[in-house]
């Protein structure tokens, strides 16, 4: 029993973290006023590139490649919205259309139909001695990839920086009020963009840790609806660093329940499979009602700002 | 510190042109250490373009402006961002490295000592009421290093004791070797807290000078040019009781009770925060109220608006955006309601809507009430401010109402737009209508109602007839009856 409950823990914090990173990407994002549909695709393309990159030469090289190709579609998606000025919603569809189409294929001509998988470099884990070896929690806390660690570390400086820099005191402004914190001199297109570009790169990150973390392969289905899973967190998070953690840790629990009794047969396993993305929907519901949206969330850019 | 009298902030022969209509034509302006300076003028007269051009927000087509200090503008609509606390705007006027809020909240405290005010500091601005929201922005531009403050209107919505407090304040940053240029089309608060005044009108400077050497008649003439003469309109006694208002509790509001009779304009009187806006929208049959009755010609109208609309009650809501539909034409603007209850607007066997009536209609309602340009067929929102609001208080009085409900009716307009919209009340009464004006501008209900009545959160603290005013400092305790740090919903 002992060591269910350890297993289910465990692989909680492992499916948590993709979407985790991810969601903590959103929800700088958000709170610099646009939602970013694109995160979906863009963790696809980060799974493809980091599993490319760490094929041809390790992992660190796939992450590096997966961070570089999220920030790009960030930035594709900042070009449209806030210097094109189209709809957020929009592009942001169209981002994930496209990089699943082109992951598709790219992944198509890297190992046609028939041929071998690719050998991908797994990323280390880290074991901490004796942690590891406390009952229930020892495994989930003490024996996980780099990665999980990152995401902690990650949204510690996050939480900082938007309540303790000038920088995120930009980026608050830019999400409530753009047209009075551009009176007060923040560069609110300049910050948005900022923030796509680094929600892109997270979003990627959070795929390539799917391939090049845990799996050690790709197939285009890997990300599996995790990028929409993550706006959900960080609402279901009320936009804040270590709610996203949290929104993301909901998903994952049931999402580990679900794979660790998944040769039950008291449940059907399409049942199960469904389970985590039902508990987040009903946490949506439950929690979406109240908090605070930044205020400025997902409307167009002001002509003043 | 620099010696008084040394200026600040100057503005050489500036002109500045939109298209073709020419905002400022040559202005002179200089502000000196240790003064406010007002800046006066009706709406267009080119006041908030020279407070930009002051501050550096708009350049000059031509002229020359000289900055000897650091200015910062305030402008009318605020500029604090709602999720942010002053300290955390202290620190977003800094840099985005790591930011000291110890040093930002000493900051404020410094400013706050020279305004003898100090605004909640750590709470988001969203949550302080509108007056801390006013004198927040003076600490923060004063946080901020700023020397001289240009002010735009900044009393447009706060009551009698709150501007007195916002006096004090700008007269503490002059005391302390700052300068203020207080932007207003006010003449009272021109002469009551400022040393020095320049008066635009169309584009020009027609006066400049000290304001001792000046009266409110003289100030006004320099501002209008001529004064319009008030159309006179004879009334009738008050007759019957048209709108009875018993025992409402809603929101705020308790126990309220109110009688209005025909021929008669009530005023209610009261600070922002006051549950004025509550008392418009339960007369309006928007907000039912949770006790008590509202009756008009002894029909019930509880919160139900089309009851209120069948018993002849008109309603010039607050904010004009609730009155008028910024992007439709004049003609949809003018018919809004009328179209549903006036079959002379319809096509006689179809129903539908006859385009050339309701074009006749909406003229004909353009030259009763003089809003220009004469053309129905501009949006309602390319009118001026005075314009759409003639057009919105046109529609609601055009057909002949019971009750008038008009909350704040001249708000921001200026004398000449403000005194038709006064005549047309007047008249409406004359009519027989029973009219209520809710107002957080004590000046605004004094020149238009026979009798007046005082909220005070949610309560009425007075009541007097116009021709029997009472002091201001019974106004003012009557008014202010309640703290700083309540807010309007």
């Amino acid at each position: 029993m002992v060591t269910e409950v350890e297993l289910i823990l465990a692989g909680a914090v492992r499916l948590a973290t993709p979407v985790a990173l991810a969601a903590l990407g959103e929800a700088v994002v958000e709170r610099s006023g646009t939602i970013n549909l694109g995160i979906e695709g863009t963790m696809l393309a980060g799974a493809l590139a980091g599993a490319y990159g760490a094929s041809q030469a390790g992992w660190g090289a796939g992450i590096a490649l997966a961070v570089a190709v999220g920030g790009f579609l960030g930035l594709v998606t900042a070009l449209a919205t806030l210097w094109g000025r189209a709809n957020q919603l929009v592009v942001g569809l169209s981002v994930t259309l496209i990089a699943t189409g082109a992951a598709t294929y790219l992944y198509e001509l890297w190992r046609p139909t028939g041929t071998a998988a690719p050998e991908i470099p797994l990323a280390p884990t880290v074991h901490v001695p004796i942690l590891r070896e406390i009952p229930l929690v020892g495994p989930a806390l003490f024996e996980q990839s780099v990665f999980s660690y990152a995401m902690v570390a990650l949204a510690v400086g996050l939480a900082w920086t938007l309540r303790r820099t000038g920088a995120g005191l930009a980026l608050r402004a830019a999400g409530d009020d753009p047209a009075r914190a551009a009176l007060r001199g923040v560069r609110v297109r300049a910050t948005r963009t900022a923030a796509l570009a680094l929600g892109g790169a997270l979003a990627a990150l959070g795929g390539a840790v799917i391939t090049v973390g845990y799996l050690g392969s790709f197939d285009v289905n890997v990300t599996a609806g995790r990028g929409y899973v993550a706006l959900a967190a960080v609402i279901i998070g009320r936009w804040s660093p270590w709610g996203a953690l949290a929104g993301a840790g909901v998903f994952a629990l049931f999402d580990s329940v679900a794979i660790q009794s998944g040769d039950t047969e008291i449940v059907p396993v399409e049942v199960l499979t469904a389970l985590p993305y039902l508990v987040t929907l009903a946490a949506l519901i439950v929690v979406a009602r109240g908090g605070r949206a930044p205020r400025a969330l997902g409307r167009a850019l002001p002509d003043d700002a | 510190m620099t010696a008084a009298g040394e200026v600040l902030l100057a503005a050489d022969a500036v002109v500045r042109r939109y298209g073709s209509t020419v905002a400022l034509d040559g202005v002179d302006f200089a502000v000196l250490a240790s003064e406010v300076h007002a800046v006066v003028g009706e709406n267009g007269a080119g006041k908030s373009t020279l407070a930009r051009i002051l501050a550096g927000a708009t350049a000059p087509d031509a002229g020359e402006v000289r900055r000897a200090a650091s200015v910062a503008l305030v402008p009318q609509t605020l500029s604090l961002v709602g999720a942010l606390s002053l300290v955390e705007h202290v620190a977003l006027g800094r840099g985005l490295g790591r930011f000291s809020a110890g040093e930002a909240r000493a900051r404020l405290a410094d400013a706050a000592a020279r305004l003898g005010v100090a605004p909640p500091a750590d709470v988001p601005t969203d949550r302080l009421s509108l007056p801390e929201q006013q004198l927040g922005e003076l600490g923060l531009a004063l946080a901020l290093g700023a020397r001289v403050l240009i002010v735009d209107e900044p009393t447009s919505s706060l009551g009698p004791a709150e501007v007195e407090r916002l006096v004090g304040a700008l007269r503490g940053i002059a005391a302390g070797g700052g300068a203020v240029v207080l932007v207003t089309h006010r003449v009272g608060e021109a002469l009551g807290a400022a040393d020095r005044v320049t008066v635009l009108r169309g584009g020009r400077r027609v006066h400049h000078g000290r304001v001792d050497e000046l009266d409110a008649d003289t100030l006004a003439v320099h501002m209008v040019g001529e004064v319009p003469s008030a159309a006179t309109v004879t009334r009738p006694e008050p007759g019957r009781e048209r709108l009875v208002v018993d025992g409402v509790d809603a929101g705020p509001l308790a126990g309220i009770r109110l009688a209005a009779r025909a021929g008669e304009i009530v005023g209610v009187a009261g600070v922002a925060g006051s549950g004025q806006h509550f008392l418009a929208q339960v007369l309006a049959g928007l907000r039912a109220p949770e006790r008590g009755t509202v009756a008009v010609d002894g029909v019930p109208i509880g919160g139900d608006p089309w009851a209120a609309v069948a018993a002849g009650v008109a309603y010039v809501p607050e904010r004009r955006a609730d009155g008028l539909v910024p992007a439709l034409p004049g003609t949809d603007n003018a018919i809004l309601l009328a179209t549903l209850r006036d079959r002379s607007l319809r096509r006689r066997w179809t129903g539908l809507r006859d385009r050339r009536a309701e074009r006749t209609r909406a003229r004909a309602l353009f030259e009763r009430f003089d809003v220009r340009p004469r053309d129905p067929a501009l949006p309602a929102g390319a009118l001026s401010g005075g314009n759409q609001q003639k057009l919105l208080v046109g529609r609601e009085l055009a057909a002949g109402p019971s009750v008038v409900v008009a909350h704040g009716p001249t708000q921001g307009l200026d004398l000449r737009a403000a005194t038709a919209i006064r005549d047309d009340l007047r008249a409406a009464a004359a009519d027989g209508a029973a009219v209520i004006v809710l107002s957080t501008d004590l000046d605004e209900v004094l020149t238009i109602a026979d009798r007046v009545l005082v909220l005070s959160a949610g309560r009425i603290t007075d009541t007097f007839t116009t021709d029997d005013r009472p002091d201001a400092a019974r106004l003012g305790r009557a008014m202010a009856g309640h703290p700083l740090a309540e807010s309007d919903p």
